[in-house]
């Protein structure tokens, strides 16, 4: 990565940071998650059960070492987690550099996890050493029929 | 010479295809076109690791005008300016992939002029560090081309990137979009631009094992010239085994001509440096590139079914049933009972718990039920299968308590005929435990109890009937030594 590509992320990324106490904290730091509420998009005939969360900016760490993302759905019956994405390659992205964000889909039981409302947690989880200086940006998260699906 | 292991792995195909009720021989057993394997199984002197080493070696030396070289393959996936011509986050993955390692296998098959070489793949859920052949920095005292030493070559995968639990949810996908990617938001043409657009939703295969091995071997794999790096191949040749798995399970690939009508247009380079193209539709039927994977899996309608594959794959890479008790595997030795012609054994089925289990198993109409109680596959071990010669023919049965024996091929209790391949030759009376045999046992199972025929409220019989392929004579030499394990997985 170089210097001229980072540093436009990392300033978007601390300005993003910078906004979030206002509301739902929306960039994750190793130790400190993001939070987003998820929009349900059930249909009068089935219950979505499709969650695709959006991230829309990443840095890795600083040391370049592997940081994982951990996502977790939490709703009214306790937390579940969808999955450990990775973002590849494990370079520096952002929306506000005109990269495009980048989408994971998890199938999810609504029968088990119930109507929500939900809330997806996204933490960073360093592989290897401390994953100091590594960040993501949560955008939308949606419950939704999967692809090509119609209930 | 054909190894016990191999003669095991030989014979376990062949019973796979002895489940569709095809009795095996020789030319059965042959596969058309060079066979990609499980690179744990391939020995380090042996033809394809040493046509890939020497492969490797020859394309890495190569300088401009020699033909392609080992970065311009790379530079075709990415750059140090990122992504060139391959899609990730988008539909286009899988097959974009298949038809890139393909190109690898091509190039490595000209220039070492073997051209029966398969590209071996790495299956990291049974084996989670990187295999011996590229983690060796050299090899017979030179040093090794496949070998990385940027890479992490001590790496352990962890079980939440590739443990059952993850190729569970992966093999349980019935969505294409949602196994291997979804399409790029918005695409409403076959342009080029869409096979790099990365606004698709990434499914589990791609988000979690894909990018998780890449990322955490380090080194070139990380990045977007991570072909730089020779295990990449073995990577992506695991994600496209998991692909033809998917399928063979029945699994459909999208239909959509957006996804099966596409171009990669000269995306792919030629032996002669030659750019060539291909497309979802051209690469869905593997024959067609000119490998397999071998006998087709067993077509199932449940992800369960896949945990059970996965189970006696792990029985098979840890030598006994008996040491994959941790994965939920129960084995049950059988005694054997018999005189006569044929061969029976007993296998005591009188706890409980497993009268419960063999009941379900007879609740066709409720399969859940069945397979919540103990996963969803009975398979036979047999051992010790010494066939003085490759005529000789194996007829294995389930027999009912207390009715008449099972004799047709037609009957509910027959499962399978035995054919032997170079056995005869190499699997005989040399002390080294004759020939083993898995034969699933379930749908005969099933078939007795749907037949009203019991298999006994306290055991199953399992008989073998050894003869003679062509005259029909008995050859109880053939299972004078055998022994058999019934494994629930």
């Amino acid at each position: 990565m170089s210097l001229r590509r980072a540093l436009p992320i990392l300033a978007a990324l601390s300005v993003l940071g910078a906004c979030a106490p206002a509301r739902a904290q929306t960039v994750a730091l190793v130790g400190r998650p993001a939070l987003a509420a998820a929009a349900i998009e059930d249909s009068p005939h089935c219950a979505a059960d499709y969650v695709v969360v959006t991230v829309t900016a990443f840095s890795p760490a600083a040391d370049g070492r592997p940081v994982q993302l951990v996502f977790a759905l939490v709703g009214p019956r306790g937390e579940t987690e969808l999955g450990r994405p990775s973002i590849f390659p494990h370079a520096p992205f952002s929306e506000v550099a005109h990269d495009p964000a980048q989408r994971f889909g998890f199938r999810i039981d609504r029968a088990a996890v119930g109507d929500g409302p939900f809330t997806v947690r996204m933490t960073l989880n360093p592989v290897s050493g401390g994953g100091a200086g590594a960040s993501a940006s949560l955008g939308q998260v949606h419950l939704k029929a999967a692809p090509g699906e119609d209930c | 010479m054909i190894s016990r292991r191999t003669a095991l792995a030989l014979i376990s195909s062949g019973g796979t295809l002895v489940f569709a009720g095809v009795a095996p021989g020789a030319g059965a057993l042959a596969a058309p076109l060079p066979v990609r394997k499980n690179i744990a199984t391939l020995q380090l002197d042996g033809p394809e690791l040493t046509a890939l080493r020497d492969g490797v070696a020859i394309l890495k030396a190569r300088t401009a005008g020699q033909g392609p070289t080992w970065t311009d393959m790379a530079n075709i996936h990415g750059t140090d300016r990122g992504f060139n011509k391959c899609p990730h986050g988008n539909w286009y993955f899988l097959p974009w992939h298949r038809a890139y390692v393909t190109m690898y296998e091509r190039m490595i098959r000209a220039v070492t002029g073997y051209a029966a070489f398969a590209m071996p793949y790495w299956d990291w859920t049974a084996n989670r560090t990187p295999p011996q052949a590229f983690s060796d920095p050299t090899y017979k005292g030179r040093p090794n081309p496949l070998y990385d030493a940027s890479r992490n070559n001590s790496l352990s995968l962890p079980d939440n990137i590739v443990g059952p639990a993850v190729m569970q949810q992966i093999f349980g996908e019935t969505n294409y979009e949602l196994f291997g990617t979804s399409r790029p938001q918005g695409q409403n043409s076959l342009a080029q631009s869409w096979i790099t657009t990365r606004t698709g939703i990434q499914g589990t295969l791609e988000a979690t094992p894909h990018n998780n091995v890449h990322m955490m071997l380090g080194g070139w794999m990380p990045t977007a010239r991570s072909p730089m790096d020779p295990i990449f191949q073995m990577h992506h040749g695991n994600i496209d085994h998991i692909w033809w798995l998917w399928n063979g399970m029945g699994r459909q690939n999208t239909s959509d001509p957006l996804w099966r009508d596409m171009v990669f247009q000269d995306n792919y380079l030629a032996p002669d440096g030659s750019w060539y193209s291909s497309s979802p539709a051209a690469v869905q039927n593997i024959a067609n590139l000119g490998y397999s994977y071998g006998p087709g899996p067993l077509r199932a309608a449940s992800s369960r079914l896949q945990v059970a594959d996965l189970r006696l794959q792990a029985v098979f890479e840890r030598g006994s049933a008996s040491a994959a008790t941790d994965l939920g595997v129960r084995a049950l030795g059988a005694r054997a009972m018999t005189g006569g012609g044929d061969f029976e054994f007993a296998v005591p089925t009188g706890s409980p718990t497993l009268k419960q289990t063999f009941s379900a198993l007879g609740a066709v109409a409720r399969p859940t039920a069945a397979q919540a109680l103990l996963g969803s596959r009975v398979v036979a071990f047999i051992r010790g299968l010494t066939p003085p010669s490759d005529d000789v023919q194996v007829k294995v049965f389930v027999d009912s308590a207390g009715g008449p024996e099972q004799k047709g091929l037609g009957d509910a209790g027959y499962v399978t005929t035995i054919g032997f391949f170079g056995a005869g030759a190499h699997a005989g009376h040399d002390g080294a435990g004759g020939v083993a045999v898995s034969s699933d046992i379930t749908q005969a199972l099933r078939d007795l109890q749907g037949a009203g025929l019991s298999t006994g409220s306290d055991e199953i019989r399992l008989r073998l009937e050894p003869v003679d392929s062509k005259t029909g004579a008995p050859v109880p030499q053939a299972a004078a030594h055998a022994t058999v394990e019934i494994v629930i997985v």
